[in-house]
């Protein structure tokens, strides 16, 4: 598709044209327009529109299948991610915090596009699906609170609060000290 | 054997845990850094002793001794010192110095040390001690100028010095220091002198008066008569020894008396003061004599004065038969110096005259004025009084007489100026003896004067609403702005105009982060400065003549009222001392910024007549944002400074709540203010009376008024919280035991608001001077080990437990709690002179604690060296927390003295102050020298390193950015191309 500009050696043709043509190079350009309105279609080509033949069997079973393994997905990983959570220890480093990230985030971002999950669970079980899918990823957020929990990184103990403990008001007020006469 | 080597194993991962820990702590200077943010000023103190050492090239030595029992030589071109040599710390000076060409011999201690010097160095040639008991004390009240500590030197037999001390006499060898011959007499000796070939000594036994002549080669009696002589055991009365005459002069008789011992008797001649002079005699309030002589001047100089009254002197000649003549007499204020110069002896006398002296010159032995010596020197008023002159005869290059005369003056400050008038250096020697001292933000300039309102923001008492907040930050940046501009405008103006005013070229503003501040000092001898901490050059001076250090403790007083926050309204402090002209106090309330009384009516400060028992600042203040001083009389009364009605109409709402306690020798005593009469005054609330044979109170400390607590409690390593005991009125009190019984140190913690004793414990076998820290919940002092000898440091903590009981106020009338104690004690390898910890603006930084210690250094040792909490074993929940494990002894660690190779001699006291930075501490040593530095003890957090590379920084991110918009110009237009395609 790229333009070229020809410069034209012809006499009646303009000093530039833009050809947007799959002019071959040998021809020249005044009887290039001949030929592309004689070119003839393909073979079993045909202008008209055909219409879809496939036959749609609609498996309603399949559906609540696929959509009841989507609801249980958050669930299944419960057991890997206490697996993690167990070989990942109690110590802040690097990669036990990348793991707590790495939990975390996933059933975040899943409870930030549930509406779209929803969107994919059908079937008259629908309701209880989509109640097992948040739960799960309710427990899977609650497992990696408790993770941090564990590693010490909510600030639930006073002892985390103590720098903005307010300054005790001072009710008497005393002074003195030796006799200096 | 195994266990042994495990026990091994872990002392030695021990230490080595310790010394990571401690590489981290470190904070030593580079060798580019010295002196970039520290100074040292040395002092000498005040003189008693000068001499200029005539046999040194161009006469350019001048050596001084003080009363701070110092040994120094000063260049007498500039005033910077040569040598120094300090000696023995104790009340005692040096007793006497003699000085000949090549050596020098001072005694000093009592008559203890008698040492020889080389004078070009200061350098020990010997020493001899002489084995003198320490309890020597003048026994009996005896006349001024008789002295039971002496040494001599005979002019014809300079081989020998001769020395009394208390009862012995004794001769010395000069050239090697041994021992010719000693004496013990079986009474006080207060008298040495020498005549022709022998030594006569004064001595006293019961009431009678001994001379006694001795052969000065053996030491044998030669001759020895008594004399009843009542009148030398007045304190009133002044003596001198001129040869072997004892001249004394009685102020009750008002008689002048000499004692001469010959074969066959004392012969005592009395000649009375109306004979010689034309003063009536009842204007004579104080005789005094003296001999004016410099120390090069012998014994066979009979030339001596005697001073009537503060106006009114005469010059006396004892004469061959020890008879007296009048030379001459004046009725004007008089100085007096002899020097020789070749043969010569010239006086030389000094007219005083408000703030100028006049000098003139005379030869002594004609008493003719010598031609062409005469000058007038002026000196500025804050010196006060000139006090003694010192003058140097030398010949010029042409052979006609020239002089120097030192002046030292009533603030101790000496002045060496020239025959010509000119004054070639000034010392201010009073800073070697700092009473008390605080630090004072500098004024803020106009582009800062909003500065306030920014700090109001950060400072620590802001109400926490962010909108407030926000808003008060966008005003001050605005009204910064609006400074701002203006000092453009005012710069323009100054510019065309003539710059004539160069003297006030740098004005003295805050800089950036609160570094540079005033010192503000108040010294012994009344005298107030302040010294900018940049370079430790004085700001301003002022001398208040009348003001004196309290008795006990030696102290003044020195309170900061307001700060400079409240600008327009001038910065004030307020300084009380003790009336040195007798009864009664002194009060001098000052700008810290230029040393100006508030009150321009009194510049020398107000005279209170009644004497001061205490004074305490109170946190509250009057409509001019001045807080209000509680001063409590002898009877009890209290006043308040500034006395106004809001300060009283104050004091009187809260009379009940405002408490202050008196510690006398054995007892504490509570009292709190009581408004019910016109007249403030103290009742008693608690008595907490100490066992007198036990007990002897040595000091109270309180925290420091102003010490931010950042956090309330300790995070366990079980994230429990330990709530820390933060009582405000707790103080400690610590006494010792009376110097007969076995030594012992307690230490009680008393609430001084209730006086409930919190604690109390006890060190057998202690000893102090014992240095008290005491600051958040912990407390931390030193003692002496009389068992184990050796320096223990100890540590105090208080907690209230695992549960805080009322978080928002804090009352000692509530039920008492019974804190938590945690104690420890360490070994620490230095005697401690003196101890403070570092001071921040929100006490978020670690504390550190600055040990001044005897041999000058500034040991800076963390805080959690010295924890309680730490525990024998080692455990995980421990090593989260930080601890340690516990070992007695504090670690050395060089790098850790704060001055380097800067010694401070005789520490005094560690001031220290907090800066705008809340990483920085402002430390200002003082004793003999002054050494200011900073501290950083969680090192510099909140500033970016000096080789912070920030134009690496800048020009990556510049390249960066321009990368960004070129490469994202060129992605575009590929992008487009590739839409053509």
């Amino acid at each position: 598709m790229a333009a070229r500009s020809v410069v034209a050696k012809g006499k009646n043709v303009p000093k530039w044209a833009l050809d947007l043509t799959n002019r071959p190079k040998y021809m020249p350009i005044d009887k290039y327009s001949h030929h592309t309105t004689e070119l003839a279609d393909p073979a079993g080509y045909t202008e008209k529109q055909l219409a879809d033949t496939d036959a749609h069997e609609i498996d309603h079973n399949l559906i609540t299948k696929k959509s009841w393994d989507i609801a249980i997905g958050p669930l299944k990983q419960i057991p890997m991610t206490l697996f993690i959570m167990y070989m990942a220890g109690n110590t802040i480093s690097l990669f036990p915090i990348m793991m707590v990230g790495m939990m975390f985030l996933k059933p975040v971002k899943a409870l930030f596009s549930i509406s779209s999950a929803f969107a994919t669970l059908e079937g008259e079980q629908s309701f209880l699906m989509k109640i097992i899918y948040l739960l799960g990823n309710i427990a899977l957020l609650v497992i990696a609170l408790y993770k941090c929990q564990s590693m010490g990184l909510l600030p639930t103990s006073p002892s985390d609060w103590i720098e903005f403990v307010e300054h005790k008001e001072r009710l008497e007020f005393s002074g003195g000290g030796m006799a200096l006469s | 054997m195994a266990a042994v080597y495990l026990q091994f194993m872990r002392l030695i991962l021990l230490y080595l845990f310790l010394s990571i820990l401690l590489f981290s702590l470190t904070y030593c200077l580079y060798e580019d850094q010295i002196g970039l943010f520290d100074w040292r000023k040395s002092f000498v103190g005040k003189l008693n002793y000068v001499h200029f050492d005539g046999s040194a090239a161009n006469n350019k030595r001048i050596i001084v001794s003080s009363e701070e029992n110092v040994l120094a030589a000063m260049n007498s071109r500039t005033g910077n010192l040569i040598w120094r040599r300090v000696l023995e710390r104790s009340n005692n000076t040096i007793d006497k110095l003699l000085h000949f060409s090549d050596n020098m011999i001072s005694l000093s201690g009592r008559g203890k040390f008698l040492r020889c010097w080389d004078p070009a160095n200061g350098n020990i040639i010997w020493e001899n001690t002489l084995g003198i008991d320490d309890s020597l004390e003048e026994k009996a009240s005896l006349a001024r100028g008789l002295k039971s500590v002496y040494a001599l030197v005979s002019d014809k037999h300079s081989e020998n010095i001769f020395v009394i001390a208390g009862n012995n006499i004794r001769a010395f060898s000069i050239a090697s220091g041994k021992e010719i011959w000693s004496k013990e007499e079986n009474r006080d000796l207060f008298g040495l002198m020498f005549h022709v070939d022998n030594l006569y000594t004064v001595g006293s036994e019961n009431d009678k008066i001994f001379m006694q002549q001795l052969n000065i080669k053996t030491g044998n009696e030669e001759n020895s008569h008594a004399v009843l002589a009542p009148w030398l055991f007045h304190k009133e009365t002044s003596c001198v020894f001129i040869s072997n005459v004892v001249v004394c002069a009685d102020p009750v008789e008002k008689i002048v008396h000499t004692l001469q011992l010959r074969s066959e008797g004392i012969s005592l001649q009395s000649t009375p003061i109306s004979s010689l002079s034309s003063l009536d005699v009842r204007n004579i309030d104080k005789l005094t004599l003296y001999l004016p002589h410099s120390l090069s001047i012998t014994q066979s100089q009979r030339e001596f004065v005697l001073k009537l009254n503060d106006k009114h002197s005469m010059l006396l000649k004892l004469d061959k038969e020890s008879s007296i003549l009048l030379l001459k007499e004046y009725n004007e204020e008089m100085l007096f110096h002899t020097s020789s110069i070749g043969g010569d002896v010239l006086l030389m006398t000094a007219v005083l005259s408000g703030s100028s002296m006049e000098l003139k010159c005379y030869n002594i032995d004609t008493m003719s004025e010598v031609e062409d010596m005469r000058q007038t020197l002026s000196f500025h008023e804050h010196h006060g009084k000139p006090v003694n002159i010192y003058t140097h005869f030398f010949l010029r290059k042409d052979n006609t007489i020239g002089f120097r005369v030192l002046t030292t003056f009533e603030d101790y400050s000496v002045i060496l100026s020239q025959h010509t008038g000119r004054v070639f250096w000034t010392r201010e020697e009073s800073l070697a003896a700092i009473t008390a001292v605080e630090m004072v933000e500098l004024p803020v300039s106009p582009q800062q004067a909003n500065f306030e309102a920014l700090q109001r923001e950060f400072g620590y008492h802001h109400d926490g609403k962010v909108f407030s907040m926000f808003s008060q930050r966008i005003q001050a940046q605005f009204q910064q702005f609006q400074a701002f501009v203006a000092s453009l405008n005012i710069e323009r103006d100054e510019n065309r105009g003539d710059n004539e005013d160069e003297k006030n070229g740098e004005e003295l503003t805050r800089d950036q982060f609160d570094l540079r501040k005033i010192i503000v000092v108040i010294t012994a001898s009344g005298k107030l400065f302040g010294l900018d901490t940049i370079d430790g050059s004085i700001i301003w001076q002022r001398f208040i003549p009348d003001m004196a250090a309290f008795v006990p403790n030696g102290k003044s007083l020195l309170y900061m009222q307001r700060s400079v926050a409240h600008f327009p309204l001038a910065p004030q402090c307020v300084v009380v001392g003790r009336s040195r002209s007798g009864q009664g106090s002194v009060l001098f309330t000052f700008n810290p910024s230029t040393g100006k009384s508030i009150d321009p009516d009194t510049p020398h400060g107000v005279r209170l007549p009644y004497n001061i028992l205490q004074t305490t600042l109170l946190p509250y203040h009057d409509d001019k944002f001045s807080k209000l001083l509680l001063v409590v009389d002898t009877s009890l009364n209290v006043h308040i400074f500034p006395n106004n009605e809001k300060a009283t109409s104050i004091i009187k709402a809260r009379s009940k709540s405002i408490f202050i306690h008196i510690a006398g020798k054995t007892e504490l005593k509570g009292y709190v203010v009581s408004a019910e009469s016109e007249q403030l005054r103290l009742e008693d609330v608690w008595k907490v009376q100490l066992s007198p044979s036990e007990h002897i109170i040595d000091q109270t400390v309180f925290k420091r008024l102003g010490e931010h607590v950042h956090s309330p409690g300790r995070v366990l390593g079980d994230r429990r919280v330990l709530y820390k005991y933060l009582n405000p009125n707790l103080m400690a009190v610590v006494t010792r035991s009376p110097s007969d019984s076995k030594p012992a140190v307690h230490i009680f913690l008393i609430d001084s608001v209730t006086g409930n004793i919190v604690h109390h414990c006890r060190h057998r076998n202690a000893q102090g001077p014992l240095q008290v820290v005491h600051s958040e919940n912990w407390i931390i002092y030193n003692y002496y080990n009389t068992k184990a000898r050796r320096h223990e440091l100890a540590v105090l903590e208080l907690y209230e437990g695992y549960q805080e009981r009322n978080s928002t106020a804090f009352s000692s009338l509530d039920p008492p709690i019974s804190p938590m104690i945690l104690q420890q004690s360490y070994i620490f390898p230095f005697n401690v002179d003196s101890m403070t910890t570092t001071i921040t603006n929100a006490g978020i930084t670690k504390k550190t604690l600055l040990i001044g210690v005897s041999l000058g250094y500034v040991y800076s040792l963390p805080k959690m060296f010295l924890d309680p909490r730490r525990n024998l074993t080692d455990s995980p929940k421990l090593r989260e927390e930080g601890l340690m494990p516990y070992i007695p002894e504090l670690p050395l660690i060089t790098t850790s003295f704060i001055n380097y190779n800067q010694t401070v001699s005789n520490i005094e006291g560690i001031y220290t102050s907090p800066a705008g930075l809340e990483s920085t501490c402002l430390v200002f040593t003082y004793g003999l020298d002054l050494y200011f530095t900073r501290v950083t003890p969680s090192r510099l957090f909140d500033v970016l390193k000096e080789d912070f590379d920030y134009w690496f920084i800048s020009v990556t991110l510049i390249i960066l950015a321009m990368v960004t918009l070129v490469s994202a110009r060129l992605a575009s237009v590929k992008v487009l191309r590739q839409i053509w395609r």
